[in-house]
């Protein structure tokens, strides 16, 4: 009878993994295999041959240095700023440090095409730095040359990752105890030499996993690279897209993408471990006891100087490219500079206009359109599968089966978003699994980009629902099936909101897979954005700005909304 | 020669007066508690001495020369927190060491002070062990010798044996006098349990609200405590509500057990009567100085404890075994030496 029931229950788990497992295996493991194979068909026998040929032709090594080189110096960037905020965030208490907590997070949620738009609203040649001081010297040409710079890719870097660290260091920071620095002071150590024997090597772990996860996110970084960067710089990721778009040279694109995924394994097993090291055993304190006021003028002005450098980076860009989208300037011939023409809304008018009549142009309106209809067969998709997977998971998390299966969750996580695209190509365009023409293509593969997202927002929730409710509803005589509706899915409704809106969130922003699979006629609103900002004129410039703006304040709204609903201690990675 | 002196040493926390005007002395050589219960401002006053908070008013002293402005590692004091702040990166010896390496020993040195103090505290053989591993008696004895490798002029501690279970405890006072005696250590001793506090100390410093209520010997607080705190706070709780008469033969307390002779002529109107425990005894009809309804009697060995409902009050009082009470239910007629037996304060402020 016992035996039997837990049978019962093992094939139950197994049938709610079924959706996810069938889902991974056709639109992950696939194409990620088929990506293997292309690149392998130039291997002659030999299938190291077509990685060594990548790393030894010169222009591709060129590519790969690049992508080690500047998320080296982007993760560096990132910890000098970040170090001392998340320092200063876990000392001191002061006034509007709740507000800079939360503003410090907007960055990291922003879909990559709003961020290089916003860069580009405050510092390309039609920003507002450049049209300021174009107007107040007169001068003819923008003065500061940010776009297609290096420069410009480290900063958007910083303004992206720089959240990770104050998070993560920052957090564990203030529950160290104050009481191991001030026993190293008492016992002879400085301020400094306390820091550095005693604080930084407790800290270690965690600022090394941080500095692991930004430099991560560095290495595959894409549109950054590709818009801010220009033609002159490409990342692997970059050049993973270019191959394929532009050069039609799949399998040097599929030796790239392995090549890049292998580089990700490494660092993303290098990462949970780190992370999972739990570091020593350490007895954590709630912030009031660590935190004191601001007492001297010295720490007031580093302190400020700080604050006032990271809400200029934080806050800079976003404010004008929203201020970008509704001001009007006009170029006159024979005189320098561009000259204020006043507010208007005429860009975001504009979205809808159609400049060719050409029948195959979808306006910049119709991508809003397009991206929400693919969001929302993206939250159907996300949580059709996803809560079966994660019901399964809370359900029993001592069962083999589960233990087995929830990193393969996880494992969408460490491909990169072209990658998934380039299999998607590859994989998806010919029998048995010919999606070419599928309205399903793009949602799918936002789902899979999702897919974590959702899992680990939903099984909290799941877990918090105790037996006890469904034993007594079911008492009281409520079948199976009105014990889920009555009981399970009012208490997992907000985490069900939670997770529909990341995926939401995340369906609308994705630009990495999207570019390379999307079909040119139904562009999604990073698409449409990224084809705008190439344009000729100030018009399109202006509606690239307005369209960003759209999803910025989407964005926003998406995740405050996650924020206001999720349940404490949720959604954690 | 003068050790630490606290001259006037006020200090708060976003407008939370944590201490008022603080002075003391403590002498060199000397073991001073500090007592009080939790919160009336003991470890504040640690950090002040430390030098990792600033007072807000008054100075601190160390040997005449005044500490302001003088940085925690350049105060040669030693501090021990309750939890021993051990560093979790480091072994017991490094975590002993650390003082000795900051001082810039030569490791030669550094190697033969960890011995010493390690051997000191009784643990000669920890050095190589995971501080993570210690028990809690083992962290205690490691975090002293780490404060006591550096030889301090002042070592304080700070609620030492407070996380400690409590036989642990016990024994550990007497190992922790012991060393601090034979290192002839000056130091400075926070707790709130008047125990540790009077088997340790020369000298005690009663704390109550972020004030100083009484500085004495332990015999000196427990024979005279100074204030209606300081009696409860040692345990003494038969306490009075009375008035000053002036009678024919001199001042008498008016309370509701009876009238007694006032042997503290500066005090007038409303007072509060303690009643000592330990001085009172019973006796026959005729000697009865109060009488009253005995409640309860527990036999404790030494002593008998007796719980007699006199006037409204409910009093507890100390006989000894010779004393032989009588049942439980019973009027009992006690009589004491008003000189020894009773304490007069002015009323507390309602």
């Amino acid at each position: 009878m016992i035996a039997s029931r837990t049978s019962q229950r093992s094939l139950l788990t197994l049938l709610l993994w079924v959706p996810a497992l069938v889902f991974l295996g056709l639109f992950f493991l696939y194409p990620l295999s088929s990506i293997l194979k292309v690149s392998l068909e130039r291997a002659q026998g030999n299938f190291l041959a077509p990685f060594i040929e990548v790393i030894q032709s010169p222009s591709t090594r060129q590519v790969i240095g690049f992508t080690f080189y500047q998320a080296l110096i982007s993760t560096v960037l990132t910890l000098l700023l970040g170090l001392p905020v998340a320092y200063l965030m876990a000392h001191y208490a002061f006034r509007g440090k709740a507000l800079i907590q939360a503003l410090s997070g907007v960055p990291f949620v922003m879909p990559t095409l709003v961020v290089a738009a916003a860069f580009n609203a405050l510092l390309g040649p039609r920003g507002w730095v450049n049209l300021g001081l174009m107007s107040v010297f007169d001068l003819a040409a923008p003065p500061i040359h940010f776009s297609n710079t290096l420069g410009a890719i480290l900063l958007a870097h910083v303004f992206y990752n720089t959240t990770i660290v104050l998070r993560s260091v920052g957090d564990f920071w203030s529950h160290l105890d104050p009481r191991l620095v001030q026993s190293a002071q008492v016992l002879g150590a400085n301020r400094w030499q306390a820091i550095r024997q005693v604080s930084l090597p407790l800290l270690m772990p965690v600022i090394a996993s941080s500095a692991l996860l930004v430099f991560l996110f560095d290495f595959t970084s894409f549109a950054v690279v590709l818009i801010l960067g220009g033609p002159r710089f490409a990342t692997m990721e970059v050049e993973i897209y270019n191959q394929t778009v532009s050069m039609f040279n799949l399998p040097l694109a599929a030796a790239l993408a392995i090549l890049q995924l292998f580089f990700t394994l490494i660092m993303t097993t290098g990462y949970s471990r780190l992370a999972n090291r739990s570091s020593r055993p350490l007895s954590l304190r709630s912030h009031t006891v660590t935190q004191r006021p601001l007492a001297s003028w010295r720490s007031r002005l580093w302190a400020g100087l700080l604050i006032a450098v990271l809400l200029l980076l934080m806050t800079a860009p976003l404010l004008a490219l929203a201020a970008r989208s509704i001001t009007q300037f006009e170029t006159v011939r024979g005189q320098a500079g561009s000259i204020f023409q006043g507010l208007t809304l005429d860009y975001y008018r504009e979205l809808n206009h159609n400049p060719r009549q050409s029948l195959f142009y979808a306006t910049p309106l119709t991508s809003i359109a397009i991206s929400l209809g693919y969001a929302s067969l993206t939250i159907v998709l996300a949580l059709a599968i996803g809560l079966p997977a994660a019901w399964a998971l809370a359900s029993d998390s001592s069962s083999r089966l589960n233990r087995l299966l929830d990193p393969l969750l996880m494992l969408p996580l460490g491909a990169s978003a072209v990658t998934l695209g380039l299999g998607f190509i590859i994989a998806l365009d010919e029998p048995p699994l010919d999606l070419r023409t599928s309205v399903l293509l793009v949602p799918l593969a936002h789902t899979l980009v999702a897919f974590p997202f959702v899992v680990r927002s939903l099984v909290p929730a799941i877990r918090s629902i105790r037996p006890r409710l469904r034993q007594a509803a079911s008492v009281l005589g409520a079948s199976p099936l009105q014990v889920f509706r009555l009981v399970d899915l009012p208490l997992v409704g907000r985490a069900l909101l939670v997770a529909g809106t990341f995926a939401f969130a995340i369906s609308l922003g994705e630009f990495g897979a999207t570019a390379l699979i999307a079909r040119p006629e139904y562009p999604t609103i990073p698409v449409a954005i990224y084809r705008l900002i190439g344009q000729p004129g100030a018009v399109f410039y202006g509606q690239a700005m307005a369209l960003s703006t759209i999803l910025m304040v989407v964005t926003a709204a998406g995740m405050l909304a996650i924020e206001h609903f999720r349940l404490p201690g949720m959604g954690d990675f | 020669m003068n050790g630490l002196q606290i001259q006037g040493v006020s200090k708060s926390f976003q407008q939370n007066r944590v201490l008022s005007g603080i002075s003391f002395e403590v002498h060199l050589g000397e073991v001073v508690a500090i007592l009080g219960p939790s919160g009336c401002g003991k470890s504040t006053l640690l950090s002040l001495i430390a030098g990792l908070e600033a007072p807000d008013r008054g100075d601190i002293l160390w040997q005449d020369k005044s500490l302001a402005g003088v940085a925690p590692n350049q105060r040669g004091f030693g501090l021990m927190f309750q939890d021993f702040a051990l560093f979790p990166h480091r072994n017991a010896f490094d975590n002993v060491a650390f003082g000795l390496r900051m001082a810039r020993l030569d490791e030669k040195q550094v190697k033969i002070r960890v011995g010493e103090v390690l051997e000191l505290v009784g643990l000669p053989d920890a050095g190589r062990r995971d501080v993570n591993t210690l028990s809690g008696g083992e962290q205690q004895r490691v975090a002293l010798a780490r404060s006591l490798a550096p030889r301090p002029h002042l070592l304080m501690l700070d609620e030492p044996l407070g996380s400690l279970d409590r036989t642990l405890r016990e024994r550990l006072i007497l190992d922790l006098s012991h060393v601090l005696r034979r290192s002839q250590q000056t130091s400075l001793y926070v707790t709130h349990d008047q125990e540790e506090a009077f088997s340790l100390a020369d000298r005690v410093v009663l704390m109550n609200r972020g004030r100083i209520e009484q500085v004495g010997s332990a015999q000196e607080l427990y024979q005279h405590p100074a204030s209606i705190f300081a009696a409860r706070f040692l345990g003494m709780d038969n306490l009075l509500e009375a008035v000053i008469q002036n009678g024919e033969s001199g001042s008498e307390v008016v309370t509701s057990i009876g009238n007694f002779p006032l042997m503290q002529p500066e005090i007038h109107g409303k007072v509060t009567v303690l009643l000592r425990p330990d001085a009172v005894s019973i006796s026959g009809d005729e000697e009865c100085a109060f009488s009253g309804v005995l409640l309860e009697r527990t036999f404790r060995g030494s002593n008998w404890l007796l719980t007699v409902e006199a006037g409204s009050s409910r009093l507890r009082f100390e006989v000894p075994v010779s004393a032989n009470p009588q049942p439980v239910g019973e009027i009992v007629c006690l009589s004491f030496d008003p000189a020894r037996a009773i304490q007069v304060y002015p009323a507390e402020a309602e």
